[in-house]
């Protein structure tokens, strides 16, 4: 696949702030891919250095395999669509549209029928001499992706572009973006803190946190995946458990928990003594009143949560851990205070080997407290 | 039980001096601008538009009876000459105003909000001190005999002194001078409102900074630009002293006409009229301000 944008060794800072440390990625051409992470995380900011208004205070950005670090943001064959639709308020639609156009040159007879062909696939025909005012949100939304995509760019930027519509209208947007990008095989660089958005439109997905990659990758594999216990705990739902690997054998590996152990498969990549992270997603845990062959943990059923397609249950192991499991929402539930074990494909387990800074520990997550709270005792 | 007969009685009691008390705070705040506004604004203008009505007999004196015959003669020929005049010199001074308070705002605009406000309590700051102290030092600055005329020769780099005050010109300075602070206030009000967004979205789009100046900028600072030539046109029809200090009674304005009327020719009702008619330019030039999406509150300051 040819390269469209590189970031190698970028930093930025802010005065003594530390905003970006040390990105490195690479954005294929035709690709859509997602900066995802929370507010803070500088993603907006690596977005601003792509598109130029911003410089990096060290490292290079290439377009095309040219440098375009210290390039204005109109020598960049790079458009934006802006969070709040940035749409010039004096001017009407076709005149927004149209002024890519008009900047570079092209005369009144020529845009018109450009601003035309760019409405149309915005499927906002006719619109043209319409005042700003006179639109929703949504076609705000589609005239701003229309006045961004006129000049024909090569890479089409979207800072968090659906955060201001509602719910509905978000989701009808994401598919319609998707299929504009699928169409127009133009590269999109979409930067959101949505984790569902992300999962649902990009091809490959850049999770950032505190100004640095956490990991790189396609949706399923970073579900399925996930390197970081940051990763694991953003994207979707999940059972973190903190631990020591205290026992190889042939068939299995042994990880001391507090209070307990959990069996890993034998071919993980870890030795005696090392502490690891082990995920589990709610989903692939499961819970039985009657002893199971194999790997089990003894548990109570602490709370249920229904949620239509799924039910939602928190149950509480005998170290005082509430562990989040989901289940069908037709599925028949076990009653609230009710023992039994809960196991897991051993396949399951996503083993994540901790590093000093990276260590996961329930108390570090309040959404993790939280649950163990609801649970009670 | 108990707790709800109490409920029952409390409230009624307490909406009810609640009330009063509500009712009196409200015509407490609003009772003193309202004397204020009715003696010192609403009696003087109707006294004027009455006055404006009656006739005069011929020493001068008010004779209650109604004539049109004063607007006649606000139009009356040596009258025209006058506005034109003044219009001129109005004009001229908006659009030196404009000149220099356009960039200075844009100036102010993109500083940092500590600096932003220093600078805007700089612009208002003079204003504090009395209007006509500040023409006089104006003269005691530009007169044949004033500080840069003297310094000015004594570098020998004139030999005959400069006439910059006593004439149009000084006019024209004066008026600049005094309505600069109500073209700079407006306008940075506007500039500051554009969203910095727009000028990124112009940008990434290739527009140029001239571009920028002229396609987002300038347009949208339109309301400000205009109540600001509202703001520094009108009062220049009126400011008679303006011309009295620095015209050196070398040029009639519309002011000047006015206050001639009230103190040398005691023409009070042409006087009156005159005034009506300068009162009615500003509705309509306030009008056309607001059918052009013009912000009223733009001319109020904040």
């Amino acid at each position: 696949m040819k390269e469209m944008i590189r970031l190698s060794s970028i930093k930025k800072n802010y005065g003594d702030v530390k905003i970006i440390k040390d990105l490195n990625f690479t954005v294929y051409e035709g690709e859509f891919l997602t900066m995802l992470g929370p507010s803070g995380c500088g993603k907006t900011t690596t977005l601003r250095m792509i598109a130029g208004f911003e410089e990096p205070t060290s490292g290079e950005i290439m377009l095309n395999e040219k440098p375009v670090s210290n390039l204005p943001p109109y020598k960049r064959k790079i458009n934006t669509v802006f969070q709040n639709y940035a749409l010039f308020p004096h001017l009407t639609v076709a005149q927004n549209v149209g002024f890519g156009l008009k900047m570079a040159g092209v005369p009144k007879v020529k845009r018109g029928p450009q601003v035309e062909k760019m409405l149309k696939l915005v499927q906002l025909e006719g619109y043209g001499n319409r005042k700003l005012d006179q639109l929703s949100g949504g076609q705000k939304q589609r005239i701003a992706i229309a006045r961004a995509l006129i000049n024909h760019p090569q890479v089409l930027l979207l800072d968090e572009p659906l955060s201001a519509l509602d719910l509905k209208l978000r989701k009808q947007m994401q598919l319609e973006l998707k299929r504009l990008q699928r169409k127009l095989g133009i590269t999109f660089v979409y930067v959101t803190h949505d984790q569902e958005e992300a999962l649902m439109m990009s091809d490959r997905i850049a999770v950032m946190n505190k100004g640095h990659l956490e990991q790189i990758a396609d949706p399923r594999t970073l579900y399925e995946q996930p390197k970081t216990c940051f990763v694991a705990n953003f994207i979707g739902e999940s059972n973190i458990f903190y631990g020591k690997v205290s026992e190889i054998t042939k068939t299995d590996t042994k990880v001391t928990i507090e209070n307990g152990y959990l069996t890993l498969q034998s071919d993980k990549p870890v030795f005696e003594k090392q502490i690891v992270n082990i995920v589990i997603r709610p989903e692939k845990v499961k819970f039985s009143t009657t002893e199971v062959p194999g790997f089990h943990i003894p548990a109570t059923v602490a709370e249920h949560y229904y949620a239509g397609n799924v039910n939602k249950s928190v149950l509480r192991l005998p170290n005082g851990m509430a562990l989040k499991m989901t289940s069908a929402g037709d599925q028949k539930l076990p009653e609230i205070g009710k023992s039994g074990f809960v196991y897991w494909e051993l396949a399951d387990a996503i083993l994540i080997k901790t590093t000093s800074d990276d260590v996961f520990k329930a108390v570090d997550n309040p959404d993790f407290s939280m649950v163990n709270q609801m649970g009670g005792d | 039980m108990e707790k709800s007969i109490d409920s029952e009685n409390v409230p009624i009691t307490k909406t009810k001096s609640h009330y009063f008390s509500k009712t009196l705070i409200k015509w407490g705040q609003i009772l003193p601008i309202s004397i204020w506004m009715l003696l010192l604004v609403v009696i003087p203008l109707m006294y004027v538009l009455i006055m404006s009505f009656m006739s005069r007999d011929f020493y001068g004196g008010i004779v209650y009876k109604f004539t049109l015959s004063n607007f006649a003669q606000v139009f009356a020929g040596q009258n025209l000459k006058i506005y034109a005049q003044s219009i001129g010199i109005g004009a001229v001074s908006t659009v030196v105003c404009l000149l220099i308070a356009y960039p200075f705002a844009m100036f102010i605009a993109q500083k940092g909000p500590v600096a932003k406000t220093i600078l805007m309590a700089l612009v208002v700051v003079p204003s504090v001190s009395n209007s006509l102290v500040r023409l006089f030092s104006w003269i005691t600055l530009l007169r044949k005999t004033g500080v840069v005329n003297t310094t000015l020769e004594h570098l020998g780099i004139i030999h005959h002194p400069l006439s910059m005050v006593y004439n149009t010109g000084g006019i024209v300075l004066g008026m600049v001078y005094l309505l600069l602070m109500f073209m700079i206030i407006p306008i940075f009000n506007s500039l500051d409102r554009i969203d910095h967004n727009l000028i990124e979205a112009a940008e990434d789009l290739g527009a140029t900074k001239w571009q920028i100046l002229k396609e987002i900028v300038i347009p949208l600072s339109k309301p400000g630009i205009f109540a600001g030539c509202i703001m520094v046109f009108i009062p220049s029809l009126g400011y008679f002293f303006v011309s009295d200090v620095m015209g050196g009674g070398t040029s009639t304005m519309m002011g000047n006409l006015i206050e001639n009327q009230f103190q040398t020719s005691r023409n009070w009702p042409l006087g009156s009229a005159i005034s009506v008619m300068l009162i009615v330019l500003t509705l309509v030039l306030l009008v056309l301000f607001q059918r052009r999406g013009g912000d009223m509150a733009d001319l109020g300051g904040r």
